[in-house]
């Protein structure tokens, strides 16, 4: 399973990458691989607020639904307009291509709290016991 | 609660790389490449499935029709030498026990192919019917399920039957070696497809499981797992005991009145006589979410008429359809007296309605082109 270095990640499986105030987010490569082909993705709009903790969107794939928790609060800056056409992008680049919304923080603190490349690694290695 | 069982191929799924699942009771493969990748291999090719955790049951001799007319809501005295029946087994009051399969293998011979989870309730059942009378042989233990089934499943199986598989006739069933390993062979099915189950002892189960992928590799079959199972069977529109179909839930609910022979002596007939005679409280429709996109999931509200009208039992990403469908339960009174085809609905998804329309049933029809939403151009 891949865990890029670098990125910050919180126990619901986003992965957040930051450049200057604006928060990129998307799902980890083990959620994704866990939700299996993603056949639908709802997403906010340019302008939405979104909350730390709270989901912001849906993801649904053949098997299951699941929401995606917003990592870090703030207002919604740019969405991934491929991701309605094309939500598989999801499971091929769930890193890359496949991600979800810019968040403009409005506390980046708010990092503080979400784990990096070992602490998340080490959340994987327990889960699957 | 017991550990789940494994299957025999329970080694040669980890092998294919099989992500597993517990299901009715048994560690089983929920998918190997993805479930669309092995939906569509089905719709298009072939695929194998190991069914072994469902349940099979031997019953011979003078009493056999005797307790299946009696326990059995289609007729068994209707089925010939070497054919199978759909059928369902009710309580009293037509609550559905369990659906299954009725396999005539001889005068006196049958084999009754039941729901994983229910086995041992069934079993009880049957054998308080049927007082001793009958001969009664539990061998879902001792016996394995193999399925393929896919437009290439004739042609892959002729390569290694010993007789002519061609020859069976759909619901046929007959006696065979298919690579060197004896089964009853059967062209059932539970994913829209034509295609044949083997019922093998569980000594053959891998040999069988292997020859066939190894067989069919040219025509593109894969090994096909649970996920796949229930989106092919949904989209055929088949119910599944436990969503469609439980002790709550009659047949005729469920829009399976044709494997229904009343005007006989069985369990159940009486209250089914009177469902059809006064009309059933709710009917089970198709459901489409209007913007294709939304899944309308099990459990979900829906919404008729103004009011609360039931709930979703099934809902997925149709793999070959392109788009979400659902079935669902209806109360009859909210639903168009007539022909219910295309009356709007909602469904509650997630706190908010979604607009939905009944539709026909099946989703798909053997041979429906593929719609796939995914495919760019």
């Amino acid at each position: 399973m891949e865990i890029p270095q670098g990125l910050k990640y919180s126990k619901e499986h986003e992965w957040v990458a930051t450049e200057e105030s604006v928060a990129t987010v998307g799902i980890t490569d083990h959620a994704q691989d866990q939700l299996g082909e993603i056949v639908y993705i709802e997403l906010p709009a340019v302008g939405d607020k979104v909350s730390k903790d709270d989901p912001f969107g849906v993801v649904e794939s053949v098997k299951a639904v699941s929401d995606i928790y917003a990592p870090v609060s703030g207002t919604v800056v740019e969405v991934n307009e491929d991701l309605p056409e094309s939500p598989e992008v999801v499971n091929e680049d769930p890193y890359g291509d496949g991600w979800l919304i810019k968040v403009k923080m409005n506390d980046p603190t708010d990092l503080d709290d979400l784990m990096d490349h070992e602490e998340y690694s080490e959340l994987i290695a327990r889960e699957k016991e | 609660m017991n550990a789940p069982k494994r299957t025999v191929l329970f080694d040669l799924h980890q092998k294919l790389g099989a992500r597993m699942t517990e299901f009715g009771g048994f560690t089983m493969p929920v998918q190997y490449s993805g479930i669309i990748e092995e939906h569509v291999a089905v719709r298009s090719a072939a695929g194998v499935f190991d069914l072994s955790h469902m349940g099979e049951f031997e019953i011979t001799g003078l009493h056999a029709l005797a307790l299946l007319e009696r326990a059995l809501t289609n007729s068994a005295a209707r089925l010939v030498e070497g054919h199978a029946q759909y059928t369902l087994m009710c309580g009293e009051d037509g609550g559905t026990i369990d659906d299954l399969i009725v396999y005539r293998l001889g005068a006196e011979r049958y084999l009754l192919c039941v729901n994983a989870s229910n086995i041992e309730r069934d079993r009880e059942w049957l054998l308080d019917l049927n007082g001793g009378r009958a001969d009664f042989n539990d061998v879902s233990a001792e016996m394995s399920l193999i399925a393929v089934q896919g437009p290439r499943a004739v042609a892959i199986l002729e390569r290694l039957a010993e007789f002519p598989i061609a020859a069976i006739a759909r619901f046929g069933v007959a006696r065979g070696q298919v690579a060197a390993v004896r089964c009853v062979v059967a062209r059932t099915g539970y994913t829209g497809e034509d295609g044949f189950e083997l019922f093998v002892d569980n000594a053959g189960a891998v040999r069988l499981f292997a020859t066939i992928l190894d067989a069919g590799a040219s025509d593109g079959i894969k090994p096909v797992g649970l996920g796949a199972r229930d989106t092919l069977r949904l989209e055929a529109s088949l119910p599944l005991y436990g969503h469609e179909l439980d002790a709550a839930t009659s047949p005729l609910e469920a829009g399976l009145k044709t494997f229904v022979k009343l005007s006989r002596d069985f369990v159940g007939a009486k209250a089914l006589q009177s469902q059809l005679d006064n009309g059933t409280r709710r009917h089970l429709i198709g459901i489409q979410t209007d913007d294709g996109k939304i899944v309308a999931r099990r459990g979900y509200k829906v919404f008729a008429d103004g009011g609360e009208a039931g709930a979703v039992t099934s809902g997925t990403f149709a793999p070959w359809r392109g788009r979400p469908i659902a079935m669902a339960y209806a109360s009859a009174d909210a639903l168009k007296p007539s022909n219910a085809l295309g009356q709007k609905i909602e469904i509650e998804v997630r706190g908010r309605r979604a607009a939905a329309t009944i539709v026909k049933m099946p989703f798909y029809r053997r041979g429906d082109p593929r719609f796939d939403s995914r495919v760019k151009l």
